[in-house]
C-alpha cells in the first residue's frame, strides 16, 4: 500500500478491492466520452487490466477529498529511459469536477515523482485531440504537445521536470496558501516488490 | 495597476490565449477549456504581482474579470 497526501488530497494507491468502483465509474458516459477506449468494461476485462498494472511500473490512485472518493489518478508505464510513459486522471464525482482536487491530485503526484523521489526527468500525457479542457489543463502545468502529433486523434504530450519546475513553483505557491500555508508532502506506505527500488528506498527512511 | 493591464497581464498568464479574449464584462469561468487549474493560476497571479493571497471563497465572489480586479483593488493596503 502507498499513500500520498498534500494539499488536503490523498492519493490512496488501488487494491483489488477497488477495481468493481472503478470499474463502476469508468464506465460512464461521463467519464468514457474521454477516453480513447469506450467499449463497455466487464468484471473478467477489469480483472485482467488491473494484473497488467499492479506493478512497480504502474501507480494507479484514488484521490480521496474531503473524506470521499471522488476520482482516479495514474503514472503509468514507467521506463527509466522515458520516465512515467502516460499520466491521466478523471474525476466522477460531478460535485468535485470543478474543485481543486484534481490539480491538487495532480500537483501532489508530480511532486512526488519529480522532487520527492527524483525518479525521472519526464513525464507524458495522453489527450484526444476533442478534449479541450484536459488540452488546457495539461498545458498550464507545462505539458507540450509531442513533435508529429499535430494530427493525431489521441496526441502525446511531454512534460519535462524542467518545464514543471516553472510553472510547479507557482501553482504550488497558490495551492499551499489554499491551504493556509500547508504544503508539506507526506507519504507512507510498506516496501514491496510492486514498488520502484527509489520508492522502497524513501519508505525505507 | 489600471483595469487594462491587468487584463493585458492576466492574459499572459494563460499561455496559449490570444490578447483580446479577456474584456471587463467576461465572466473569466467562460472561457475556453476552465478547470480548476486556470483558477489556481489567477490565485498565483494575484500573489505574485499585489503580494495579495485570495482564497477559494474570494473567487466564488468574483464573476467577471472586471469583479476579480475590484477585489485585488480592496484588497490592497490602503
Amino acid at each position: 500500500m502507498l499513500t500520498i497526501k498534500q494539499y488536503g488530497v490523498t492519493l490512496r494507491r488501488i487494491t483489488p478491492d477497488d477495481i468493481e468502483l472503478l470499474r463502476y465509474w469508468r464506465n460512464q458516459q461521463t467519464v468514457k466520452m474521454y477516453m480513447d477506449y469506450r467499449e463497455y468494461i466487464t468484471p473478467e476485462m477489469q480483472k485482467k487490466w488491473f494484473e497488467s498494472i499492479d506493478n512497480k511500473f504502474n501507480y494507479y490512485f484514488i484521490i480521496e477529498f474531503e473524506n470521499k472518493k471522488v476520482g482516479l489518478i495514474n503514472a503509468k508505464n514507467f521506463s527509466y529511459t522515458n520516465g512515467f510513459g502516460e499520466g491521466g486522471i478523471f474525476i466522477w464525482d460531478t460535485d468535485y469536477i470543478n474543485s481543486f482536487a484534481a490539480v491538487f491530485s495532480t500537483l501532489c503526484l508530480l511532486n512526488f515523482v519529480f522532487f520527492k523521489v527524483k525518479l525521472c526527468n519526464l513525464s507524458h500525457a495522453r489527450i484526444l485531440s476533442d478534449n479541450d479542457r484536459a488540452i488546457h489543463y495539461n498545458q498550464l502545468i507545462g505539458y507540450k504537445l509531442s513533435p508529429g502529433q499535430e494530427k493525431v486523434y489521441n496526441q502525446l504530450y511531454v512534460l519535462s521536470l524542467e518545464d514543471y519546475k516553472k510553472t510547479g513553483n507557482k501553482l504550488n505557491k497558490a495551492a499551499e496558501m489554499l491551504n493556509n500555508g500547508d504544503g508539506e508532502l507526506i507519504f507512507e506506505g510498506t516496501v514491496s516488490e510492486k514498488n520502484l527500488d527509489e520508492i522502497n528506498a524513501i519508505l525505507k527512511n | 495597476m489600471l483595469l487594462e493591464e491587468f487584463i493585458s497581464k492576466l492574459e499572459g498568464e494563460f499561455d496559449d490565449m490570444p490578447k483580446g479574449t479577456l474584456q471587463p464584462d467576461t465572466d473569466y469561468r467562460s472561457i475556453k477549456g476552465w478547470s480548476s487549474m486556470h483558477a489556481l493560476i489567477i490565485i498565483a497571479f494575484v500573489d505574485i504581482n499585489f503580494n495579495i493571497t485570495l482564497n477559494g471563497s474570494d473567487l466564488k465572489a468574483t464573476k467577471t474579470v472586471s469583479d476579480l480586479y475590484n477585489l485585488v483593488q480592496q484588497k490592497r493596503p490602503a
